[in-house]
């Protein structure tokens, strides 16, 4: 599945975060959306899955307009892993990665044998196999993160989009986090879009970032030549820290 | 496992649902004697007061606990409800406008129950959209809830206000009215409630997968294919229809809406609206099946009014509610 948006503006009403926006992304690809607060990072996410409607351009997904695909046929090309948490006592983890089945079943939601087994496999893909009966509640913080994303593989998309997915994780679950999302694009073959603040994360794992500049400007390359970039060793620098073109920080 | 422990619940309710009903018909402040129950006279008893009456319990109780339901998926708030987000007040305000304006309007829609109806499912829709407006602004559970009471009293006060205005005529109808309860419900105005109830509760069925995807947020349910625009007015309708068509003729019944859903999910350990929904008619009518025999036990003749019995029975269940979302 490949991703296209010809000049795509996105914002709120009459505020223009991002204009211009000629983006691509192909299969087996994970692309890190890097940029400071407020650069439109969950916008532009939000954008990208009918969330919000754009403020101009286009967005396409292989050769079919984001505009004229139907919500269900939308929702059977790209998940979402959102920042809303879901906090119930009664639902556990079979029932959370369950609603994943949702665009595919009847309207009485009724779950196949066929639905059982993806479900099953998704909870496995995010080693969560062993806690398919515990309440979402009794989940820690990396669990609940992983459980959300296999909700998501349970939709079955080739693409998979994730708003800041390990943020309120501890550092050995974001590398964890990160590097699971690495595996699925390549050996799942799915097309996987975040957006973080892991900058040092990102650089070492992602095939591709998306980096949003304060001045509206979109610079697409690979982590390995994006730490070259000036502009973005500037966006993460200030008076009192600097971000070494080796990803890491120096306090000044 | 779970699928059968929830089928076993289901079944017995069923069959506890069916057991108050009869209870409901024999019991009652005339005492019947089985070997008369042929007798003209008893039969006339039964079938025009206790069945349209066992009847009314039953589709009042499902309906408002249905509404309940269905607003605590959709504020994705446990503790909305139709009487505690003044849904049922804004029904009561309906029929106060529309009876102490009565004078000026043919009789017949009086009398057929068509009018309570529409005016209280209209009261009803009001009261819920603006609570809903509010609810954009105030993510907290709790300060909804204060909210909605506070609604609940301007509601009150417009009542109030208008019956000194009104014709003495017309006041006495109203005052009647609001003595409201599940026996004031005759077979002309079931001809009103029956369809309508019935109608909302097959809505809610058949939106049992948009609901389900609504308890991860209307922003998770959107990027499952779930038509946001068309549940969200869905809902807001089969509320107000549910809670208005069994509010116009029985008054607000208090805290049933609420804590019935807590209820069923706590036998049936489960969220998925495929089994709540069911459970909760079942549920909620055999609780207000209950309170009603409750309310016919005192043995000098009298009856209890049932918004005592059910707020008895409610009321502590939203305190646990309460309590327990805070630890």
């Amino acid at each position: 599945m490949k991703l296209t948006t010809h000049n795509l503006a996105i914002g709120y009403e009459r505020k223009i975060i991002q204009g211009n926006l000629n983006l691509t992304s192909e299969t087996s690809q994970m692309i890190a959306l890097l940029g400071t607060n407020g650069t439109g990072k969950s916008t532009l996410l939000r954008t990208l899955v009918s969330l919000q409607p754009p403020l101009e351009g286009e967005i396409k997904y292989d050769d079919k307009s984001l505009v004229k695909l139907t919500p269900i046929e939308r929702a059977k090309i790209v998940s979402v892993v959102l920042t809303d948490t879901v906090f119930s006592e009664q639902m556990t983890v079979y029932d959370l990665i369950c609603m994943g089945r949702i665009p595919y079943t009847s309207w009485t939601n009724k779950i196949t044998k066929e639905d059982d087994l993806i479900i099953k496999q998704s909870a496995e893909l995010v080693n969560l196999q062993h806690k398919l009966t515990y309440s979402i509640n009794k989940l820690s913080d990396g669990e609940r993160q992983r459980a959300s994303i296999a909700r998501a593989l349970a939709q079955n998309t080739p693409m998979i989009l994730l708003d800041e997915p390990t943020s309120h994780l501890d550092l050995p679950n974001r590398i964890e986090v990160m590097l699971l999302l690495k595996k699925l694009a390549e050996e799942n073959n799915k097309t996987i879009i975040i957006s973080t603040h892991e900058i040092n994360l990102a650089l070492q794992i992602a095939h591709y970032i998306w980096f949003l500049t304060t001045d509206h400007n979109i610079i697409i390359d690979t982590p390995k030549n994006i730490i070259k970039s000036d502009v973005f060793l500037q966006s993460f620098s200030s008076n009192h820290f600097k971000l070494l073109s080796t990803g890491d920080y120096k306090l000044l | 496992m779970k699928k059968q422990r929830q089928h076993i619940i289901l079944a017995t309710l069923v069959i506890i649902a069916f057991a108050l009903f009869a209870s409901d018909i024999v019991f009652g402040s005339v005492n019947i004697p089985i070997e008369h129950l042929s007798d003209p006279e008893y039969n006339n008893i039964i079938y025009n007061f206790r069945f349209p009456k066992a009847l009314t319990a039953i589709l009042t109780g499902a309906a408002i606990s249905v509404a309940g339901l269905i607003m605590q998926t959709h504020f994705q708030n446990p503790l909305a409800g139709p009487y505690v987000l003044g849904v049922s007040s804004g029904a009561s305000l309906g029929v106060a406008i529309f009876m102490l304006a009565a004078p000026i309007l043919p009789s017949f829609i009086i009398t057929s129950g068509w009018g309570i109806v529409i005016s209280a499912i209209i009261g009803a829709l009001v009261i819920l959209l603006i609570v809903l407006l509010v609810s954009y602004r105030t993510s907290h559970s709790t300060s909804l809830l204060i909210i909605g009471i506070m609604f609940s009293q301007i509601a009150g006060s417009i009542v109030t206000i208008l019956q000194n205005y009104a014709d003495p005529d017309s006041l006495k109808l109203f005052v009647i009215w609001t003595f409201g309860s599940l026996s004031s419900v005759t077979w002309t105005y079931m001809q009103v409630m029956l369809p309508l109830t019935i109608i909302g509760l097959f809505i809610a069925i058949a939106m049992q997968k948009p609901l389900n995807a609504l308890l991860l947020g209307e922003n998770y349910a959107q990027s499952l294919g779930i038509n946001i625009h068309l549940t969200r007015i869905l809902i807001i309708v089969t509320t107000a229809l549910l809670a208005g068509a069994t509010t116009a003729f029985t008054g607000p019944i208090a805290f049933i809406g609420i804590a019935v859903p807590h209820l069923v999910r706590m036998l049936f350990k489960t969220n998925d609206h495929h089994i709540t929904i069911p459970a909760t008619i079942m549920v909620g009518s055999s609780l207000l099946l209950l309170c009603d025999i409750c309310s016919q036990l005192p043995t000098n003749g009298s009856v209890l009014p049932i918004n005592a019995i059910s707020s008895i029975i409610g009321a502590p269940i939203i305190i646990w509610i309460i309590l327990k979302s805070r630890n």
